[in-house]
């Protein structure tokens, strides 16, 4: 039950904001970043690949190149993440839309996405 | 019951709790007499040490003998919804590592899928599964750090 602590999601938040205006200053194909460890073993894209790229662009506007980078990321994980975000701040969690974001169904869907989405990437 | 015998029994602001005179199951946050428990500590303790007697009447679920609203299993009670972890999980499959965080994403989804069962032991099992890989993916990300130094350096 280590991972239950409130400040440790608390610590974890602040360390992701922190890590989003990171990328958003330092340009990640220029500077070196920490690379996929998916990548480093296996040599094939991971379903997150593309995606420091993808946040610097889209945190300075460039929609399309995000998008070219990590269409997923963009269009599912996002919006996914945002949408349970917003469902944990305004306490939510057992009404329809938090039932709806953590369905059996909605995760399993968006496993099958992910993994779907892992395989044509790299074909 | 009084205050420190819900506290006592992990009550919580969004664990649904029901008394003589309430229409439905309420998450406790919503009764007023029930304010006291999850302000902070110093007012707990005082009410520990004088109860409160509006706290007095209030019966727990698993306690209470009449007759359950229908819709609820009579005699069942009703814990708040063991975490499961799916925001960081995704996280953790998109920034860190792939198998760990998939594993504890399935385990994620089978928490609400139990809790909402009525299973709420199983869901509880399913949560600290998902928490056990979610460890293990973040291990493996930052133990992945390092070599991913050397071949900056090399």
């Amino acid at each position: 039950m280590i991972l239950r602590n409130k400040w440790l999601s608390v610590g974890a938040l602040i360390a992701l904001a922190a890590a989003i205006i990171v990328l958003g200053l330092f340009d990640p194909s220029t500077t070196p970043f920490p690379r996929c460890p998916f990548k480093m073993l296996t040599g094939f894209d991971c379903p997150g690949c593309g995606s420091q790229r993808a946040i610097h662009a889209l945190i300075h506007g460039h929609l399309l190149q995000a998008l070219r980078l990590n269409a997923f990321l963009i269009c599912v994980a996002l919006p996914y993440l945002l949408l349970i975000g917003l469902c944990n701040l305004t306490g939510s969690r057992h009404r329809s839309l938090g039932r709806a974001l953590y369905h059996q169904w909605t995760i399993l869907s968006f496993l099958f996405a992910a993994l779907l989405w892992t395989l044509l990437r790299n074909l | 019951m009084t205050i420190d015998q819900l506290r006592d029994h992990g009550v919580r602001p969004e664990t649904l709790v029901w008394h003589e005179g309430l229409p439905t199951w309420t998450p406790a946050s919503q009764l007023p007499e029930l304010d006291s428990l999850f302000c902070d500590r110093e007012i707990v303790t005082e009410v520990a040490v004088s109860p409160e007697p509006e706290a007095t009447p209030l019966a727990a679920a698993d306690r209470s003998p009449k007759p359950q609203p229908a819709g609820e299993p009579a005699g069942s009670k009703v814990p708040p919804m063991p975490p499961s972890y799916l925001a960081w999980s995704i996280v953790a499959m998109i920034f860190c590592c792939l198998i760990p965080a998939v594993i504890s994403l399935i385990y994620s989804s089978q928490v609400s899928a139990k809790y909402y069962a009525g299973d709420f032991s199983g869901a509880e099992k399913y949560s600290s599964r998902a928490e056990i890989w979610l460890i293990v993916s973040i291990t493996f990300g930052l133990v992945a750090l390092p070599f991913w130094l050397l071949t900056v350096m090399f």
